[in-house]
């Protein structure tokens, strides 16, 4: 009898580490921006998503550690690469707004430090970092509207500073990334 | 009375004929998952399926013959391929792209792909999937599918990346990139062009 309740009482144990390991692990990294679904803000707009994970990264990676040392280090500093790009017309751009002043909103008070704010030929531009102490970066979020066009909704969850989102772009061949880079750095100067 | 090994051959080559038309359980659960959201009724243009056998074979030949590094890493590359083309033969009671994108992701999250594209632009639409997990230089998929107003195409190849990265190793011009680097921008913090 103690004998089975030493093991029950085991079991439970085991059950409740496992369960307590895959939440910690569930965690949302605390540079990691949830943007929602944006693309199914108005019916008719058009949207491209890219949702670039650890692993895909990690071997975007392998293909540049001996050539470009540097690049591959920024690569192996990431989590995560979200860019969303949505086509603006008459049913979803009061939405976006809404849903960019929100964000905005939600990222300052999450403790979220804008770098950049660019309000330059009808562009808007704002560039968020999340850091840990003075050196650490652990995300970095953009809330874009480029002309009346487009919006764009962008994360980079790990060690990444604004001047290398064009850079990150080129290697991983995300062209809105490569163009939010020019752009900001344009304006910059 | 037939001999059972003639049997288990003659099954076997059928088995492996047939093989050569049927899609992988990842890409037909794309594909239905994409038919199953669009609707109506679909006529198959051409399914094909390249496995590795085939592929290995097509390898081994292709050494017989000199090759420019492109192709050849390309051959190298590719272990498994696959292609599935379909048409629309009945009117569409999709509820909109959108849609049709949201059932093909939960279908294959099902069976741990996550979509890393998606694309969507009037009624077309572009999908592109990869594993969850178990991916890397050696062992590398990727599922597309895309829906051009009436056809549907979907798609899967597999391979080992070891022989583009060599290539890409190789041929890599550092002075090609023309973009903003590092050291072409340096960051302030507290520098924005304009504050609220």
């Amino acid at each position: 009898m103690k004998r089975t309740m030493v093991a029950a009482a085991f079991g439970i144990a085991i059950v409740v580490l496992a369960a307590a390991g895959a939440s910690l692990r569930a965690e949302t990294p605390p540079g990691q921006v949830d943007f929602g679904t944006l693309s199914t803000a108005g019916s008719n707009s058009g949207f491209v998503e890219v949702n670039v994970p650890a692993s895909l990264i990690g071997l975007a990676a392998r293909f540049f550690d001996k050539q470009e040392p540097d690049v591959a280090k920024l690569l192996d500093g990431l989590q995560l690469v979200h860019v969303s790009v949505v086509s603006l017309n008459g049913q979803n751009r009061a939405e976006l707004e809404r849903r960019a002043e929100q964000f905005r909103h939600e990222l300052e008070t999450k403790g979220w430090e804008r770098v950049v704010k660019v309000l330059k030929d009808e562009q808007d531009i704002g560039i968020y970092l999340k850091t840990q102490g003075k050196e650490t970066v652990q995300g970095l979020a953009l809330v874009v509207f480029a002309g009346k066009e487009q919006a764009v909704f962008a994360n980079v969850v790990g060690d990444i500073r604004p001047e290398q989102l064009a850079l990150l772009g080129e290697r991983l061949q995300i062209e809105p990334l490569k163009k939010l880079g020019k752009i900001t750095h344009n304006a910059e100067q | 009375m037939v001999p059972f090994g003639l049997v288990l051959a003659a099954g076997l080559c059928v088995f492996g004929v047939t093989g050569y038309f049927r899609l992988s359980s990842d890409t037909a659960t794309l594909r239905r998952s994409a038919m199953g959201s669009v609707g109506g009724t679909w006529d198959t243009k051409i399914a094909v399926h390249l496995g590795a056998m085939t592929l290995a074979l097509v390898r081994t030949g292709s050494r017989l013959f000199p090759l420019p590094a492109e192709p050849r890493a390309a051959l190298e590359t590719v272990r498994a391929a696959e292609v599935g083309i379909y048409r629309l033969a009945s009117e569409s009671i999709c509820a909109g792209p959108k849609s049709l994108l949201a059932a093909t992701d939960k279908a294959m999250a099902g069976r741990g792909w996550q979509r890393v594209v998606g694309v969507c632009q009037e009624q077309d639409v572009v999908g592109v999937y990869v594993p969850g997990k178990r991916i890397g230089l050696r062992r590398m998929k990727v599922c597309v599918m895309v829906l051009h107003e009436r056809d549907l195409v979907v798609a899967s190849v597999s391979g080992n990346l070891e022989p583009l990265q060599a290539l890409v190793g190789e041929r890599l011009d550092l002075r090609s990139f023309t973009g903003v680097g590092a050291s072409d921008w340096p960051i302030r913090a507290e520098a924005p062009v304009l504050r609220r």
